[in-house]
């Protein structure tokens, strides 16, 4: 490997002696998936992945270029390429890239974990996921998936200013999820996935309390039979109270990827669409009521949305981004903030949020979420919400979403609601479903509930640009409650 | 190409005859590409890449236990590439048997199904794609008229084997996928054109330029309205009517879906009519417009499947895995994209401009694009999507008006089962994502489709 870092040197160097402004180097030695997946008590699929490769991005008169290989050896060759790409770039280029000044930095960073998920034997492994699928095993439940995904990465990144950070990012995800069959034929689902407090490590340790996966096993059998015999949600307006399970969902589309910045900017109008966002709206919006403040913070110590330093090299931040209801800022990186600065006449932004995540070598970091937070609140427990409710439904669990192109408004349905009638839950209801306009429905935003109700609760398939990525972050969000939403249309 | 092809079968027989060595039963799947996107954003080039990626997946078969090693590194690696056979040995060794018994069958010798590779397009040179792009929109940018989209071009080289013969198959072509998008910079509205191809001579700029400037002339100066929520005639274009397909086999034909009660579609329906007799639905290796595999990643060979033929459903896909779990026989469908095709109409609608004079007798709403599909309940079929890019309120008083976003929610059994015509020419309709390794795929569609009163929940009151 050292010849590997000898030549990234030697090949940022020579880049910018071809005319390079700014170079980089993303070398990946070696990435390690596995993913286990059981469906009805069999074991479908064990894939283990490796992976190795190299990307170099080239900053040319403002125009990028980038290139990449599975093969590090093929050092110098991607160098030339992305180079070239570079130039052919700078042929159609109104607007030049400027990379906001930081401070290169020689860091090494490496997720807290305990236990590394890849030596715990395959079989022990097994023996969870069978041990949750005998939980959830059912008359009512007609099929029972249950799967783990655990990742490795060794990353090292080098740029021509001569930052050299060394990363080694541990992440685990697993789910579960019960289907039944009505009388009818009709399908309802319930799940769960691995969540946390928001403290702790990431590695195998993240199963050893129950709480936060296998014990859950019983609730989500014994909520599915719930529905499958419930009444339809009525077509009504009422106050929504967002359980984590779907309140991670609403601020994620919604809040998080509204403000992406290159988004904001039209970078991916072509593919994942705008944000109703304009640059004048920052420090004047009113996004929210008062009792929204939402943070990006990249420092949580046990969330996929926490890794060290960005792929710009930037260290990791904890930031608002709205507070008490106004837009303060955005999700941003050294590359777009300059530019949002000179078309907004005033700066806006005073440096990177140290937001730019690439999924992998051979992808260009864009803005991405980091972990997109909602404070905790003043309004009590989940119970304490309800109590205070004339009349209202309770939601949870992410069923399907679909988003307007410029996160200006949304569709959710969710797996399971409660009515709520002054102050008490009266029954459960199936299929509930909520969609309103973006701005109105934060500005409703009625109660927070406290410390005790958040759950940080991960991201493992976040899906934007050309080519696209996949990105994993985390939201850490209480119970909340929204006035006056339109339900069961 | 030849000396590629050759190096890979090599490459396969090397490792098949490592694994028997090993006494470890395999399959092989090889994955090369080389990818080259250039992406445009505010009138620039925001981004030019190319990557080269060798990708290899060995899956370990001990009697009904599998496991699996997939191997992204330098295709030189051949220690390495040993290596993951013996990790999967290892995985499967100590996985659990599947309480189902599960398939491995000799590969049977196919021809080489590379007729789709164009050497010219795989060497697509930067500067023709600037002149293309450039070609593409001429004289339609300004500044308030704003560039967006990409140009995507590239090839993949896959083959397929086992530990029970030395039989290799091989596939290869090559694929452009092109989508260009003209949004204004203060009213926000988008406009988008796309071009499918399979080969160099598939790429004309002149067609997508048409595509925009008729829908520039539309919408520069247009009021744009807010639509009442309610029923709408509406014609889909080209790229939304793939979606819908896609969306359709996903929550509709496939097999093992319908075993998981994750389908609208259930055995009760084989062989009754559930869409309107217009609708004939099939996924069909031979269309080579639809980037095909004439093999799975079993090597199961694949011919046309008729999903549904004159609005009646035939047949389930299924793949090997949720054949064996089901005890049902696979049907070739073990592959990285399908090939679906729908079947054309009778309609003389083959154009946007005649679209747009198209006599009627209530509004259409055109809608081109559809923008985040997804499911709302699975064994209903109803999903959930906006309009995007360039749709049209066609009045029934002959004039053409612009609305603004509006969402739909509705079941595919209605989109299909309401159908009022469909066009009498087809095309190809790019649906590749760029998510993980190059999967080029495309659908076959008419050009245009007529639905009755699909539902429209919501309407924006702004782009």
């Amino acid at each position: 490997m050292n010849h590997v870092i000898q030549g990234m040197r030697d090949t940022l160097q020579r880049l910018c002696q071809a005319g390079a402004s700014y170079a980089d180097v993303r070398f990946y030695p070696q990435q390690d998936d596995e993913t286990l997946v059981v469906m009805q008590g069999n074991l479908k699929s064990v894939e283990r992945s490796v992976t190795t490769g190299i990307g170099i991005r080239v900053l040319y008169h403002g125009a990028w270029g980038f290139a990449a290989a599975s093969s590090p050896d093929a050092l110098a060759t991607v160098a030339d390429t992305a180079l070239a790409n570079a130039h052919i770039a700078a042929q159609r280029l109104p607007y030049p890239v400027r990379l906001a000044p930081r401070t290169p930095v020689t860091a090494r960073y490496e997720s807290p974990c305990i236990i590394d998920p890849f030596s715990i034997p395959l079989e022990e492994k097994v023996a969870l996921l069978m041990e949750v699928d005998k939980q959830l095993t059912h008359p009512a439940v007609a099929q029972r998936i249950v799967y783990m995904y655990a990742t490795r990465r060794h990353i090292i990144f080098m740029d021509s200013d001569g930052a050299h950070i060394e990363k080694i990012i541990h992440e685990i995800f697993a789910r579960m999820m019960a289907i039944g069959v009505e009388a009818n034929g009709m399908s309802q689902e319930r799940s769960y996935e691995l969540r946390n407090k928001g403290a702790g490590t990431r590695g195998w340790e993240a199963f050893h309390d129950p709480a936060y996966f296998t014990g859950q096993a019983p609730r989500v059998v014994d909520e599915l039979q719930q529905v499958l015999t419930a009444e339809p949600c009525p077509r009504d307006t009422r106050a929504v109270i967002l359980l984590p399970g779907i309140m991670f969902l609403q601020t994620h589309e919604v809040i998080g990827h509204a403000l992406e910045l290159d988004r904001i900017l039209g970078y991916e109008l072509s593919y994942a669409g705008g944000s109703f966002v304009k640059l004048e709206d920052f420090g004047t919006l009113r996004y929210g009521s008062d009792k929204l403040t939402v943070r990006a913070d990249a420092t949580l110590p046990n969330s996929p949305g926490s890794f060290g330093y960005d792929d710009d090299g930037i260290p990791c931040q904890n930031y608002v981004l709205i507070e008490n209801g106004i837009l303060k800022s955005a999700i941003t990186s050294r590359q777009t903030i300059l530019e949002a600065n000179d078309k907004a006449g005033r700066t806006i932004f005073a440096s990177s949020g140290g937001c730019a995540r690439a999924s992998g070598f051979n992808r260009v970091p864009l803005e991405r979420m980091t972990n997109i937070n909602i404070d905790a609140g003043a309004d009590g427990t989940r119970d304490d919400i309800i109590a205070n409710t004339e009349r209202g439904i309770v939601m949870d669990g992410a069923r399907s979403w679909s988003i307007g192109s410029n996160r200006e408004q949304f569709h959710f349905a969710c797996e399971i609601g409660w009515l709520v009638e002054d102050g008490r839950i009266t029954r459960v209801v199936k299929n509930p479903t909520y969609g309103m306009d973006t701005l109105p429905f934060w500005r409703a935003l009625s109660a927070v509930g406290g410390e005790r109700t958040r759950e940080l609760v991960f991201v493992p398939n976040c899906g934007k640009g050309l080519p696209s990525q996949i990105m994993h972050l985390g939201h850490f969000v209480s119970v909340c409650r929204f006035d006056n939403v339109p339900i069961g249309t | 190409m030849p000396a590629k092809k050759d190096h890979l079968k090599e490459l396969l027989r090397d490792l098949i005859r490592y694994a028997r060595a090993q006494n470890i039963t395999a399959e092989f799947w090889l994955h090369a590409e080389h990818s080259a996107l250039v992406r445009l954003a505010n009138s620039a080039i925001s981004l030019n890449t190319c990557e080269d990626l060798f990708e290899l997946t060995v899956t370990a078969c001990r009697g009904n236990a599998r496991g699996t090693c997939t191997l992204m590194i330098a295709p030189g690696q051949r220690e390495r590439m040993y290596e993951a056979i013996r990790i999967a040995g290892t995985i499967a060794q100590h996985a659990t048997p599947t309480s189902y018994p599960r398939t491995l069958t000799p590969l049977t010798p196919l021809p080489d199904d590379d007729g789709g590779f164009d050497e010219a397009l795989w060497q697509l040179a930067p500067q023709q794609k600037l002149d293309y792009i450039q070609a593409a929109v001429q004289g339609l940018e300004s500044t308030e008229m704003v560039l967006a989209g990409m140009l995507s071009s590239g090839a993949v080289w896959e083959a397929a084997a086992n530990t029970l013969n030395d039989t290799v198959v091989f596939h290869a072509l090559t694929d452009a996928n092109v989508s260009l998008v003209l949004s204004h910079a203060q009213q926000r509205w988008e406009l988008q054109s796309t071009q499918s191809a399979a080969c160099v001579s598939e790429l004309q700029p002149a067609a997508v330029h048409a595509e925009l400037e008729l829908l520039l002339h539309q919408y520069r100066g247009a009021r744009p309205q807010q639509l009442a929520p309610g029923p709408y005639e509406v014609v889909f274009g080209r790229d939304a009517l793939a979606e819908l397909l896609q969306m359709c086999a996903w929550l509709g034909f496939n097999g093992g879906a319908c075993k998981r009660k994750m389908t609208f579609l259930k055995e009760e329906h084989l062989g009754t009519r559930i869409f309107s007799a217009q609708v004939s639905i099939s996924d069909d290796p031979t269309q080579r417009a639809a980037f095909p595999y004439a093999f799975d990643v079993h090597g199961v060979p694949r011919t046309p499947f008729p999903l549904v033929t004159r609005g009646v459903f035939n047949a389930f896909m299924w793949d090997r895995d949720s054949a064996d779990e089901f005890g049902q026989k696979e049907t070739g469908h073990s592959v990285p994209s399908l090939s679906l095709a729908l079947a054309p109409g009778t309609s003389p609608v083959n154009s946007l401009a005649a679209l747009l004079t198209m006599p009627r007798e209530r509004d259409v709403l055109y809608i081109p694009h559809l923008h985040y599909m997804n499911a709302v309940n699975h064994t209903e079929g109803i999903i959930t999507c906006c309009s995007r890019f360039g749709a049209l309120l066609l009045r029934a008083d002959g004039s053409v008006a612009v609305p603004f976003n509006v969402r739909l929610t509705e079941k595919l059994g209605h989109m299909f089962g309401r159908v009022a015509w469909l066009s009498r020419e087809t095309c190809a309709a790019n649906v590749s994502g760029t998510y993980g390794t190059r999967t080029p795929a495309a659908c076959v569609v008419p050009r245009f489709m007529g639905v009755h009163d699909v539902a429209i929940t919501h309407v924006n009151d702004s782009f």
